[in-house]
């Protein structure tokens, strides 16, 4: 959920999505303390809804420099050349990665590293073959790698955010 | 949902670049928190996306619209970043089998109880020389989707490890939750490992913790 709330607020070009997101989780996670449990609407569309106060409240406070995506399509909210393309940086995030891709069970690991091997113009076929070797569809092949994939992303942030604490 | 439901593949992908009409955005933007099928979806079309930006594979008119959204953002500069990064991936290695005696196991796994309340038991464990990664097998874990893990260090009380998304696996001994870190980021003292579940709904609520003495052979 963290991250589908990072890229709703990314979506929106907010400029800390990261802090707008666990402002989020916060606000659930009070109601559910107070409340014990939500009722009046599924969690997902809950979860939607709390996000959603948590954006207009972002654009009228002081956070906000830019106006959202939705009312001016062609502002950005950050410069293109803010200092994380730094060669110290990308060595960090090349270790994170080294990293976690260590705390993936074998299994994923190997399905990870082989799913993006594929030679430029044959990732299709590529991709076929590595499903019929697992016994899969190319669907769920491709399910599961955008779920290590998503797992990747999010150690690989925290790790990078860690090591630049 | 059904699947006329879906919208299309392009209508999504201009949603991603921020280039969809305003009008059309809201129920989008709702169904990327509130719909699991879809935010599946999003997400890898939004991978796609990303994958065929660094090598060079999208549309020429398109590259422009994406360099205006994702390059704007530090959040899509790192996901082009790490999309780069599992690129250069070195291959799996083969698995060649290696005689037992001639090196240690990459893997030293251990099984974990919970902590009684009250009692003063710490686990202890010896790691092998050589060891690589340490792998603790949590036992009693409860019946959660997902769960997070923190391990702490109990001589300085500092975070050494915390993962937020963590699956049980199912094997004789139950459901367990394996928690998997390099043998370096370890020292010779006593750890807490704090595990909490996630439910559906996405709460957190702590389920056990699990002391653990770790000692190097």
């Amino acid at each position: 959920m963290r991250r589908r709330l990072v890229g709703y607020f990314d979506r929106k070009r907010c400029i800390a999505p990261d802090d707008l997101a666990d402002e989020t989780l916060t606000r659930i996670a009070r109601t559910l303390d107070e409340r014990g449990v939500i009722t009046d609407m599924p969690p997902g569309r809950y979860c939607y809804t709390v996000a959603r106060f948590v954006f207009l409240e972002y654009l009228r406070s002081d956070q906000r420099r830019q106006v959202s995506v939705d009312a001016d399509p062609g502002v950005g909210h950050e410069g293109a050349t803010s200092g994380d393309e730094t060669p110290g940086r990308r060595d960090r995030l090349l270790d994170a990665l080294e990293r976690c891709m260590a705390e993936l069970t074998g299994a994923d690991r190997e399905l990870i590293v082989e799913y993006y091997r594929g030679a430029r113009g044959s990732t299709i076929e590529h991709r076929k073959r590595l499903a019929a070797e697992r016994g899969m569809t190319p669907n769920a092949l491709m399910i599961r790698a955008c779920r290590i994939r998503g797992r990747l992303e999010a150690c690989i942030n925290h790790r990078v955010a860690e090591d630049g604490a | 949902m059904a699947r006329d439901d879906q919208p299309e593949d392009e209508m999504l992908i201009e949603y991603l670049l921020g280039v969809l009409p305003s009008d059309a955005v809201e129920q989008l933007d709702e169904r990327s928190i509130a719909d699991d099928e879809f935010a599946v979806r999003l997400s890898e079309l939004e991978n796609d996306l990303i994958d065929r930006y660094v090598t060079g594979r999208l549309e020429k008119d398109a590259v422009a619209r994406f360099e205006t959204r994702y390059l704007s953002s530090a959040v899509g500069r790192r996901k082009i970043q790490i999309a780069e990064a599992l690129r250069s991936l070195p291959p799996a290695e083969p698995r060649v089998p290696q005689p037992r005696e001639a090196r240690a196991p990459l893997i030293f796994s251990f099984g974990l109880l919970p902590a009684m309340r009250g009692a003063g038991h710490i686990a202890t464990m010896v790691v092998p020389r050589g060891v690589e990664h340490v792998r603790w097998t949590l036992t009693d874990v409860d019946d959660c989707p997902r769960y997070t893990v923190v391990v702490t260090d109990l001589s300085t009380d500092r975070v050494i490890w915390q993962h937020d998304d963590l699956r049980a696996e199912a094997g004789a001994e139950g459901r367990t939750v394996q928690v998997t870190l390099l043998a370096t980021s370890l020292e010779p003292c006593t750890y807490a490992i704090e595990l909490s579940g996630i439910s559906a709904s996405g709460s957190v609520g702590p389920i056990n913790s699990y002391p653990v003495r770790v000692v190097f052979e």
